[in-house]
């Protein structure tokens, strides 16, 4: 079998892969991928510990985390469209009315 | 990630959703596991194709190996090996600690679900009606002025 | 043993708040689509004076778990529902002020309003992080939506969208923590994390658990340095919404911290206090310096309103019981001032903002002395001066520092509330300038009885607060006593806040 602390270490992976590409990628809708990478290491994480405790309560976090990843995702998803429509434009950079 | 198109960064995404489903399985949580196919590689993975065609025409051409890339990068190093050195110092390798699964896991899930988590359980309820409703708000109104837009922004 | 109180009284004020805000979805769904949409801000309104009844009624309620011990009603708790409710009734009458009948969405508005002060009361209350996540998000997706529910202006959908992407970024470092300290701990619910904590449960995975909680509720409180989406977020927003957005979800947010590092992690004070200490003179200096070079005024009272976050996290590095209970007052008495000039915004610059530069103020109390004179109150409340309730809040936080031995904490502290004199009085005293004849002048609408309503609320409360701080404060003091009781570690905040005096 293999250890739980590799599903760790993967899902530290995965977070820091989120994390770099939250501040790199200039895609709105890839900056919004990043955030739904994140929320799957925690996951991983959650199931990870729940198998190490024998807590079934791990998977019903993953469960509400689920949840709550599709309600973020549609309202997101609706605010880049509505972004969009105003901008035209889905470049961070160029979403910048509010600067000093 | 480093994918520059933008469809490919969603199928990619969509593979790894799946590659965690089966690493949940392999773990032992079926629960998990099952849920995580239907409500990411089944429905996010779906919201994020739609959103990508109905903003399409915008494929933001840029490098990887930008100055904010490198920063980008160094910062993840530096939250990894917090965290992996975390996990490596907490002990927690337990190669025989996963059992056997429960017998009944998913009657223990749902038992679980309707009695020590129920006010959660309804309380989600209430934050998916909100998003619901924020959601055909911010993408839904303004009926008529929305074509005009289309068409503006296929010009430019 | 407490005597058994029936769930549904533990979350009676979220119930009538879900039940009115259905019942203006509903209303609004029948109501003829030419009609007006203010009747159903009246019955929100209603909704939150219930609210607000139910929470002063919950102190007859003895302390205690309801939900299998996931939601705890205590001083502590009534304390932030009042103050929730407080501020969701004058957001509503604000609100009620700005718009026009012709206002897309009104209906929907005022039931996100009402969705989202579930999402913030539960926050007060859940000691189990699954349920305080969850209220986090109820609170949080109901804001971003807000955020940008001005949609003819662009900068409407590029608030939300700073709000939401920063915000779900928060949101997961506040998940990963959980998970961790689950890894750690084996339970989420906060007082078996103490008393885990206190059998030894403490692998580095914690520590690491605890900061990313933090990290994430630092977003949420916009302290610096994770301050960076609020000048936008405020600048975007429609103004009602600012005066909801720029308080309740904070003193919510505080109220979590406060639950998460005195209920949760009592005793590993020696790592956390390190960490509020800077969070506390960064936020307190880039709040005040920034707002320093701002021209528009909701962008000015958004740094402000970091630097405000910055004196409240000094009162929790005081590591006291005095502290939790300064922290508290703070919440309210930042509240209060901050609603009320919010109420003056919106009220001036309209749903569509027409003010926006500090110039755009100039002569205000020239063509309205009511509503330049509360402006200005609410300015010199903001500074502190006495006889406001921001001059007893900071003093309160202050000697709470003191006491605790955080001398230097105070002093930059005190340092930055002159900074913040500037930049308030340059406020206070364009208000009272005459007008200069170049600038064009926007007819001010009349005050509705909506606006008054406000108005009498925000001034009387920063007026009580400022002279008789003494009802607020003991029930404050109540709250923050609920900590020696919740954990069931011995070493309570009191000891360990003598323990960090004798460090000194």
């Amino acid at each position: 079998m293999v250890p739980i602390s590799w599903y760790l270490i993967l899902s530290a992976v995965l977070f820091s892969i989120g994390v770099a590409a939250f501040f790199i990628k200039r895609n709105i809708i890839t900056v919004f991928m990043s955030i739904e990478l994140m929320l799957n290491a925690v996951n991983l994480t959650f199931v990870g510990f729940a198998q190490q405790w024998h807590e079934v309560s791990g998977q019903i976090f993953v469960f509400f985390v689920m949840v709550v990843a599709a309600a973020e995702a549609a309202v997101g998803l609706a605010i880049i469209i509505a972004v969009f429509r105003a901008r035209s434009t889905l470049n961070v950079d160029q979403i910048d009315l509010m600067k000093l | 990630m480093t994918l520059r198109r933008l469809v490919h960064c969603a199928l990619a995404l969509t593979v790894a959703f799946a590659g965690l489903a089966a690493l949940y399985l392999n773990l032992g949580a079926e629960f998990a596991g099952l849920a995580q196919l239907l409500v990411y590689v089944g429905a996010i993975a779906i919201l994020i194709v739609f959103a990508i065609l109905l903003t399409r025409g915008d494929d933001t051409a840029e490098s990887v190996f930008s100055p904010s890339g490198l920063a980008g990068a160094i910062l993840a190093a530096a939250v990894f090996a917090v965290l992996a050195w975390a996990v490596e110092t907490s002990g927690i390798v337990h190669p025989a600690a996963i059992p056997a699964a429960p017998p009944e896991p998913m009657r223990s899930i749902g038992l679980i679900l309707m009695h020590r988590y129920i006010l959660p359980l309804e309380v989600i309820a209430l934050m998916l009606t909100a998003a619901m409703i924020g959601a055909v708000i911010l993408a839904l109104r303004e009926k008529r002025p929305q074509p005009e837009q289309i068409q503006r922004s296929s010009a430019q | 043993m407490i005597p058994m109180v029936n769930p549904a009284l533990r979350v009676l004020p979220e119930i009538i708040l879900t039940l009115f805000g259905i019942l203006v979805m509903l209303a609004d769904a029948v109501m003829a689509k030419a009609s007006s949409r203010k009747p159903l801000g009246w019955l929100a309104v209603l909704g939150a004076l219930a609210a607000l009844a139910a929470s002063l009624w919950q102190n007859r309620l003895p302390a205690g778990d309801a939900f299998y011990g996931v939601v705890r009603t205590d001083a502590f708790s009534v304390f932030f529902h009042v103050l929730i409710a407080g501020i969701v009734l004058a957001s509503l009458l604000i609100a009620l002020d700005a718009v026009s009948d012709t206002t897309e969405g009104l209906g929907e508005l005022f039931a996100l309003i009402l969705f989202g002060a579930v999402g913030m009361m539960f926050m007060t209350s859940a000691v189990e992080l699954l349920l305080v996540f969850i209220a986090l998000e109820i609170s949080s997706i109901s804001t971003y939506i807000m955020a940008g529910f001005r949609r003819k202006s662009a900068k409407g959908p590029e608030s939300a969208l700073k709000y939401f992407l920063l915000g779900s970024f928060a949101t997961a470092f506040f998940l990963y923590g959980i998970a961790l300290v689950f890894g750690a701990t084996g339970t989420t619910r906060i007082p078996e994390i103490a008393s885990a904590i206190a059998a030894g449960h403490t692998p580095a995975i914690i520590y690491i658990g605890l900061a990313m909680l933090i990290v994430g509720l630092g977003f949420k409180v916009s302290a610096a340095p994770f301050h960076v989406w609020t000048p936008d977020v405020y600048e975007g927003a429609p103004s009602p919404v600012v005066a909801l957005m720029s308080t309740a979800p904070k003193a919510a947010a505080f109220a979590v911290l406060l639950r998460i590092v005195y209920g949760a992690f009592p005793l590993l004070h020696d790592h956390w206090t390190p960490i509020l200490w800077w969070l506390a003179v960064l936020s307190m200096t880039i709040g005040n310096l920034g707002a320093l070079r701002q021209r528009n005024v909701k962008r000015l009272l958004a740094y402000s309103s970091i630097a405000h976050a910055g004196y409240l996290l000094v009162a929790f590095a005081a590591l006291s019981a005095d502290g939790i209970a300064a922290a508290s007052f703070y919440a309210v008495a930042y509240a209060i001032m901050n609603v009320g000039i919010f109420a003056v915004i919106s009220h001036a610059g309209g749903y569509e903002d027409r003010l926006t530069l500090i110039d755009d103020y100039r002569g205000l109390a020239w063509r309205s002395p009511l509503l330049g004179g509360v402006m200005a109150f609410f300015l010199i409340s903001l500074i502190g001066i006495p006889f406001t309730g921001g001059f007893f809040g900071k003093f309160y936080v202050f000697v709470a520092a003191l006491h605790s031995g955080l001398i230097w904490l105070a002093i930059i502290g005190l340092v930055n509330s002159g900074i913040a004199a500037w930049y308030y009085l340059r406020v206070a005293t364009a208000i009272y300038s005459r007008p200069s004849e170049s600038s064009p002048v926007h007819s001010l609408p009349r005050p509705s009885l909506a606006l008054l309503l406000a108005l009498v609320i925000t001034v009387s409360g920063t007026l009580i607060l400022g002279i008789f701080p003494g009802g607020v404060l003991s029930s404050a003091r109540a709250a923050a006593a609920t900590y020696t009781s919740v954990s069931p570690v011995p070493s309570s905040s009191g000891t360990s806040a003598a323990d960090t005096t004798a460090q000194h």
